[in-house]
């Protein structure tokens, strides 16, 4: 499991943190130095489980990049813990998948916004623009 | 009185002796007649008719009363006698007399005749020796007319019938010994007695035969002597005050005399009170039988041996509708001729009535058809007196149309429901094949399958039922037991196990595929089953299942195992075949259940490939487009990397595009292949859709030489799926780029109410007739692949969306002169049921 990376304080940031979850350390890494260099702080989980430990230690970051596929606890599982947290419930989820029906599936959970891997670089700053604000 | 038939001298006149007195007395009176002579003037001053003791005392002074003694005893005895005397005490003047008494023969009292005894005398000698000889010739007849009486008599008392003779006055004269029994008081009877019919009737009562009380005068005799010809009539007599009686037929015969008058009349009554009382009781019992035949349902019919019509009762003349003269014939011959014509076969029915007569002793009973419908029973039988003898033949005859109708009706009744039975039995077979066949056809798996089937089986055919399956591996498994509501049984059933070795039904059945019958052996050490132990055998028999029915579960000529139904006895042939029909059934839905099952986890395998396969091949390929994008991010800034870098990096990212491309043809191919394709649908302009598709393929064309002409058109929605159809474009575009030849492509959309159109045409190198179905399978193209890059997916792909889509792709194709791919598809989506069978 890889160390979450904070920075400081969110409050007082003047960037936002967006918390990708991938069990895929070279896509997870990749994500993570895509948005670092577009000015964003990242987080990082290796599962479900990891993110859900993270958020519940106090950490809001804008944006959650969610993969589906995942060993631990997939994508599923993380986002109805998410849900049935009211404290989480409201940070908007952007899902990656590969596989086209549970693109539609991830729609029919409220998800903000689902993008297809292999992930067009402009889409997912476009989509992380509009949703971390909130 | 008459006094001259014992005259011994023919034509004389009465008495007319010379010197004789002859005198007659007949119990009352005294007649005299007087010849000349002294004896004469001895009675000349006496009457005609004088009283006997005083012509007595005339003719025997000295002693009267000897004389009378004399009378007396012939009147008794009827013997003659002879009495001498003298007319006077002195002897000068007095006459020796000899008086001689004889009884008259047939006639009451007595002759007498008194005659001078003379002193021999030559003349008067002769004439006394003259006079002994006609006496002794008079007593002569006397005797011979007496011996004549006495033998009538004896022959009267020996008669059986009563006979009495009377004369007019009604003065009884004889009455036989019959007449004497039968009469009493002895009195009755006393010879002599005078008015003898009042003297009986004072002790008897007379009726006849209507028993009405009769008079002397209604009595034959005196009705005889009244018209002086016989007259008979039957009466009843008995004592006053006594309850017995007897019949008698009376007859009464008058006796006339020379001139006509009764003389005599004679009396004779036949005790018939037994004949009376036999005719009787025969009217009687005559009554009794008309009334019993009456009475009974039965027409009968008694013929004499004769032929003759003994008796009949009514209802044998209606029945046989004998007309009234052939009954009034009494013939039975004359009734059989009426009756033939009625018969349907008249000439059966004489043959049979002809041997019935001449075989007396034999009995018979038939039915006769009757030409008008009816159908008459006959029964006959001889009848035969106590001691054999034939009296005749007895018919009964009876209507037997309703009661045979009757029959009938319970016969149709008895068969209807016979096939009631059959047809429920049958009705109940197919019910029960149905219910099967429902359940089965209901079950998602094999298990329920079994259960419900054993549901339906025990308590129908079987007291268990046992399921056993090969597995995968061909080894058998105990996979059900069901018995009833005894579930701990069933369980222990369920818990044993099969072996295949034990050859017994269980191994044998299946080993030859054919339905056997065995029985539970409980000491075979096994059951029939294949369980080693004799543990089943005993579970078996605790149930009362004494054998087991076996039916191998076959599919297609594939053993699946087998159901075996416990049954208390052995199955006959309907029960059997109806479990070969369950086991029929149950196995082919067993083999569906495992098809269904096997193709299930093969879909639910290819699934999760696809989504494996998807985001292992996504995920290093999204890292590498973010990569190779950043790169080119980076490279914008200026000095940021060498132009030669950027323009390795705009290839990787080119290649890594076509990559992805290529992965996800891939995995379409496979899902269409798999008829998982997803689609997502929404409203798309299809006119607008085009529009897009052709700019964007635009530098591609251009490259190639070629130039894109879209036909105007207004928008055209439809329930699509608009990523799928950006492939479909995307793909029959870059086709028509690629063998377009560098000729311009055209391409145009229309619509109409319910169908929308996509063609693109190019005019580049065609596709031969007989290559042209198969453009549309995976890894073809129409020409060479060495002069034309790519998988050959493409128009696959586009056929498997389009269809997925409920539409349809057509080629219209000439080598030389170009090929039109023309798209039709439904603007109202597909089909829904389509897509669910996508998503299965």
């Amino acid at each position: 499991m890889n160390e979450q990376i904070s920075t400081v304080q969110p409050a007082v940031s003047p960037w936002p943190e967006i918390l990708v979850v991938d069990d895929d350390a070279d896509v997870r890494g990749m994500l993570a130095d895509v948005l670092a260099m577009e000015g964003y702080r990242t987080a990082e989980a290796d599962g479900g489980r990891t993110a859900l430990t993270y958020l519940r230690s106090g950490h809001r970051p804008a944006v959650i990049l969610l993969d589906l596929m995942m060993p631990d606890m997939d994508g599923w599982q993380f986002r109805a813990a998410q849900l049935g947290d009211p404290r989480l419930a409201g940070i908007p989820v952007i899902v990656l998948t590969a596989d086209s029906r549970e693109h539609q599936k991830a729609c029919e959970l409220g998800i903000a916004r689902g993008l297809r891997k292999p992930i067009d670089l402009d889409q997912l700053l476009a989509a992380v623009a509009e949703y971390r604000a909130g | 009185m008459q006094t001259t038939e014992h005259t011994a001298a023919p034509g004389a006149a009465p008495l007319a002796f010379e010197g004789a007195l002859t005198w007659r007395f007949d119990g009352e009176s005294v007649a005299l007649s007087s010849g000349p002579g002294p004896l004469s003037a001895l009675v000349a001053d006496l009457p005609g008719s004088p009283p006997l003791p005083e012509l007595l005392a005339r003719l025997a002074p000295s002693n009267p009363g000897a004389l009378l003694r004399l009378v007396r005893a012939v009147l008794a005895d009827g013997l003659p006698r002879t009495l001498h005397h003298r007319t006077a005490h002195d002897g000068a003047k007095s006459l020796r007399l000899a008086t001689c008494v004889l009884a008259a023969p047939g006639v009451a009292g007595v002759i007498g005749a008194t005659s001078v005894v003379a002193q021999p005398s030559s003349k008067i000698a002769r004439r006394a020796a003259k006079l002994r000889r006609e006496a002794a010739q008079l007593r002569e007849s006397e005797r011979e007319a007496r011996r004549a009486v006495a033998d009538l008599h004896v022959v009267l008392d020996t008669v059986a019938d009563c006979i009495s003779v009377q004369q007019p006055s009604g003065r009884l004269v004889f009455l036989n010994r019959a007449g004497q029994r039968a009469l009493e008081p002895a009195t009755l009877w006393q010879v002599g007695r005078r008015q003898w019919q009042s003297f009986m009737l004072s002790h008897y009562e007379l009726w006849d035969e209507a028993g009405k009380p009769l008079q002397a005068s209604d009595l034959p005799p005196l009705r005889a002597l009244a018209d002086r010809s016989p007259h008979r009539k039957l009466v009843r007599y008995g004592r006053k005050g006594s309850d017995h009686y007897t019949w008698a037929l009376m007859r009464g015969v008058p006796i006339l005399d020379d001139v006509g008058e009764p003389r005599m009349v004679v009396t004779a009554w036949t005790d018939v009170t037994e004949i009376q009382l036999a005719r009787e009781e025969l009217r009687r019992q005559k009554a009794v039988l008309q009334a019993v035949s009456e009475a009974s349902l039965d027409a009968v019919l008694v013929v004499s041996p004769d032929g003759s019509m003994i008796y009949s009762d009514p209802k044998f003349a209606r029945l046989w509708r004998i007309p009234e003269e052939a009954l009034a014939s009494g013939s039975d011959r004359v009734a059989l001729e009426s009756v033939r014509g009625q018969l349907r076969d008249p000439a059966a029915f004489m043959t049979r009535v002809e041997a019935l007569y001449t075989t007396p002793d034999a009995e018979g009973h038939d039915e006769l058809q009757l030409k008008d419908g009816r159908t008459i029973e006959r029964y006959t039988s001889s009848i035969r007196g106590p001691e054999g003898q034939a009296y005749g033949r007895v018919w009964f005859f009876r209507d037997v149309s309703e009661r045979n109708l009757a029959r009938e009706r319970e016969r149709l009744l008895l068969e209807e429901r016979v096939a009631r039975a059959s047809a429920e039995r049958l009705l109940g077979t197919w019910q029960l094949l149905e219910r099967v066949s429902q359940r089965l056809a209901a079950a998602q798996d094999v298990e329920t399958m079994l259960r419900d089937v054993a549901g339906l089986v025990v308590g129908r055919l079987a007291k268990a039922c046992i399921f056993d399956l090969l597995d995968e591996g061909g080894a058998l498994r105990r996979v059900f037991a069901e018995a009833g509501t005894n579930d701990g049984l069933a369980c222990a059933l369920a818990a044993e196990r099969v072996d295949l070795g034990v050859p017994e039904g269980l191994a044998r059945a299946l080993q030859e595929r054919r339905t056997r019958d065995v029985e539970v052996l409980v000491h075979a050490g096994h059951s029939p089953l294949g369980e080693r132990g004799s543990r089943a055998a005993e579970l078996l028999n605790g149930l009362g299942a004494r054998s087991l029915l076996v039916v191998p579960l076959v599919a297609r000529g594939v053993p699946l195992g087998a159901m075996s139904l416990a049954r208390g006895d052995h199955a006959e042939a309907d029960v059997r075949l109806l479990a070969e029909q369950v086991g029929e059934r149950l196995a082919l839905a067993i083999e569906g259940a495992q098809l269904l099952r096997r193709s299930r986890e093969a879909v639910a395998l290819r699934d999760e490939f696809l989504s494996v396969a998807s985001h292992e091949l996504r995920t290093p390929l999204t890292a590498m487009r973010l990569a190779h994008q950043t790169l080119l991010r980076m490279a914008a800034q200026p000095g940021c990397i060498s132009p030669q870098a950027l323009s390795l990096a705009r290839a990787a990212d080119r290649h890594e595009q076509r990559l992805s491309r290529l992965i996800d043809a891939l995995l379409d191919v496979t899902r269409i292949e798999a008829r998982r394709l997803s689609l997502e649908l929404e409203t798309v302009d299809l006119a607008a859709l085009t529009h897009e598709a052709v700019a964007l393929a635009g530098p591609e064309a251009e490259r190639a030489g070629s130039k894109i002409v879209l036909r105007p058109s207004g928008p055209v929605e439809g329930r699509w799926d608009r990523g799928r159809l950006e492939q479909v474009l995307s793909n029959l575009l870059s086709n028509a780029i690629k063998y377009g030849a560098g000729q311009p492509i055209e391409v145009e959309v229309r619509a109409d109410a319910e169908w929308a159109e996509l063609s693109v045409r190019d005019e580049g190198i065609g596709i031969p007739a007989e290559r042209q179905r198969m453009v549309f399978e995976r890894f073809e193209r129409a020409v060479s692949s060495k002069h034309y890059a790519g998988l050959g997916l493409g128009l696959f792909i586009v056929r498997g969306i389009v269809n997925a889509l409920g539409g349809e792709v057509r080629l219209k194709s000439e080598p030389g002169s170009g090929s039109t791919f023309t798209v039709r598809l439904p603007r109202s989506g597909p089909d829904e049921h389509a897509v669910g069978a996508l998503h299965e």
